[in-house]
């Protein structure tokens, strides 16, 4: 199976349904159920390497590839997009209108996570980017309008920096192929100041999006304000196609004063993302917070650059895009049903629902690496991949970590805690699609967390992803 | 020089971006910054006395003075990208101004209470 479908059948379904606005939604639907059985297809069965488009070979034309990195993410993006899809089909604020948005920023987010050219990664990155602040606009108040506009200057501040960075890399490197350039200066031709520059450009382009520490000012104000859906999509799925391009570019630009820089901001990322996440009374800026805090531990593991330390940064992220869309849909099931989720009026919360209890449990104790979920796991490898670096790193990812679990205890505790005021028990059924998404989910944490270690090779192959880029790039400038 | 200017314009933009207020003075400083990215690939390409790079009835020799035709292919993409964020900014500003009633950043205030 040829992945670039992943990217054709969703703008294809876009284009449709630019002419048919009322079958936009199920055209979404369609688009994003197609999308994950090729997706799966295409992690079971294609074969490692470039596909080159257009009918040019790589070094001129552009290439999408497939390593063991994509293999793990295309699947996790595409099947979370179509349950983000069903979970909200039936609801208030379901995509509706919207929809055309949500298929365009599926094509791009798979063009970001396959494309090995770093012009075409700017241009679905854009693409990414609007579909993202038209996401964040999404919400009922005119202060998410704020916040979105807040966003596009931020976000596209971002890319000029990025675009800047690849155009010095062209002028230097002569190409725009990821594995060309990253071959080309782990062989030693680039000068090292160049290098410096285009990667610190990158670090900070590309850090809006992955919500390094001084750019990720937008990221409560977004997650906060936009529609249920949309979060959905910005909080679980987006940070899995950005910080994937994050950890790409990075590698391939490597650059070891700017991974220093990385290593810095990403550990200033978490601690401060953690330590304001504490102090939140709602649930849904709590989420906010701790998301900024996960992207700042992947993060810092590209400051690490060892192929554990990126494995135990896929894993991460895998397990905060699983976690958070749990989280995101039982906090916005709260805010449908009881009109806020503050933590006063969200006590008790679980007890009205046996099923949403235990699914929004088993997320926050994976998010807060608790023993037997995927979480755990995670954090073994963050911490023991670290330690390359000395003691100081591993041990504040200890005490983050250690903030982390008091506050997920925390709002677990609440949504189990006896109301103050009645009891009233919720009259209508919940929603079935939620629950059973959530339970699917929740399961697919706790088997990552207890399989064996086996079912975890796929990751560590993840790690090495690197290895065969520069092997293609060696090969395109003629192997030395 | 024409580099220079360029990142000149950089960083203008970028100073309208911090010091100004009304949203589309923010727009017009974030135009500014792209005009300068976009003129900085072209000069990339440029090659002096570089012939354009078309091999036609006029010009058959293939010597290697051709100007990069690559950057400008790049510049094109950019400047339609550019068009199209700067068409939603103005859209989501029209809308700011008619909920909000300002287009001032001080005026919406700094808006990190959880106003709903």
């Amino acid at each position: 199976m040829n992945p670039v479908m992943l990217i054709a059948v969703p703008l294809i379904a876009a284009f449709i349904s630019s002419l048919f606005a009322k079958r936009s939604s199920l055209l979404l639907l369609f688009a994003a159920f197609v999308n994950s059985v090729i997706a799966i297809a295409v992690s079971l069965s294609a074969i490692n390497g470039s596909y080159s488009m257009g009918g040019w070979s790589p070094p001129y034309g552009i290439e999408l590839v497939v390593t063991d990195m994509t293999r793990v993410l295309v699947p996790a993006v595409n099947i979370l997009a179509f349950f983000a899809i069903v979970v909200y089909w039936r609801r208030q604020d379901s995509p509706g209108k919207y929809s055309i948005v949500y298929t365009i920023s599926l094509a791009a987010l798979n063009g970001i996570l396959l494309t090995n050219d770093l012009f075409n990664l700017f241009v679905f990155l854009e693409i990414a980017g609007v579909s993202a602040y038209l996401l964040a606009s999404t919400g009922k108040t005119g202060s998410s309008k704020v916040a979105a506009f807040k966003y596009l200057m931020i976000g596209s501040v971002g890319s000029i920096l990025y675009l800047l960075g690849v155009v010095l890399v062209y002028a230097t490197t002569g190409t725009l192929n990821i594995s060309e350039i990253a071959a080309r200066i782990s062989l030693g031709q680039i000068n090292g100041d160049v290098l410096l520059l285009s990667s610190l450009l990158f670090m900070i382009g590309l850090g809006v999006e992955a919500k390094l520490l001084p750019l990720n000012g937008w990221v409560p104000d977004v997650f906060t304000k936009s529609s249920g859906p949309a979060t959905l999509v910005l909080a679980s799925i987006y940070p899995l196609a950005m910080i994937s391009a994050f950890i790409r570019v990075l590698l391939a630009v490597r650059d070891e004063r700017t991974m220093g820089a990385v290593l810095v901001l990403g550990v200033a990322t978490v601690i401060g993302g953690e330590v304001v996440a504490f102090g939140q009374k709602r649930l849904r800026r709590t989420l906010a917070y701790s998301s900024i805090a996960q992207s700042g531990l992947a993060i810092l593991l590209v400051g690490v650059g060892t192929a554990g330390a990126i494995a135990a940064s896929v894993m991460i992220i895998v397990n905060n895009a699983l976690a958070k869309f749990v989280l995101f849909s039982v906090d916005g099931l709260a805010i449908e049903k009881i009109g806020s989720d503050d933590i006063e009026k969200i006590t008790g919360f679980g007890r009205t629902s046996q099923v949403t209890g235990l699914v929004f449990t088993v997320s926050a104790l994976s998010i807060a690496g608790m023993p037997l979920f995927m979480g755990f796991r995670a954090k073994l490898l963050v911490i023991s991949s670290s330690f390359d670096t000395g003691l100081l790193i591993p041990v504040i990812i200890l005490l983050a970590a250690a903030i982390e679990a008091t506050y997920y205890f925390r709002w677990i505790f609440s949504l189990y805690k006896p109301p103050f005021s009645r009891v009233e028990p919720l009259k209508e059924r919940l929603p079935l699609e939620l629950l059973t998404i959530g339970i699917i989910l929740a399961a697919v944490l706790v088997f990552l967390g207890t399989s064996s270690g086996e079912t975890l090779a796929i990751f560590d192959r993840a790690g090495n992803f690197m290895e065969e880029i520069i092997f293609m790039g060696k090969t395109l400038i003629g192997g030395m | 020089m024409i580099q220079y200017f360029s990142m000149l314009l950089i960083a203008i933009g970028i100073y309208g971006l911090l010091s100004q207020r009304n949203l589309v003075k923010l727009v017009i400083s974030l135009n500014i910054a792209e005009i300068g990215v976009n003129l900085f690939i072209v000069s990339i390409g440029y090659i002096e006395d570089g012939l354009v790079p078309i091999i036609s009835s006029v010009n058959r020799t293939s010597s290697l003075v051709f100007v990069d035709p690559l950057p400008q292919a790049l510049v094109l993409t950019s400047i339609v990208i550019g068009v199209g964020v700067t068409a939603l900014a103005l859209a989501l500003i029209i809308t700011i101004g008619k909920t909000k009633g300002s287009i001032d950043l001080t005026e919406l205030g700094s808006s990190g209470g959880d106003d709903e």
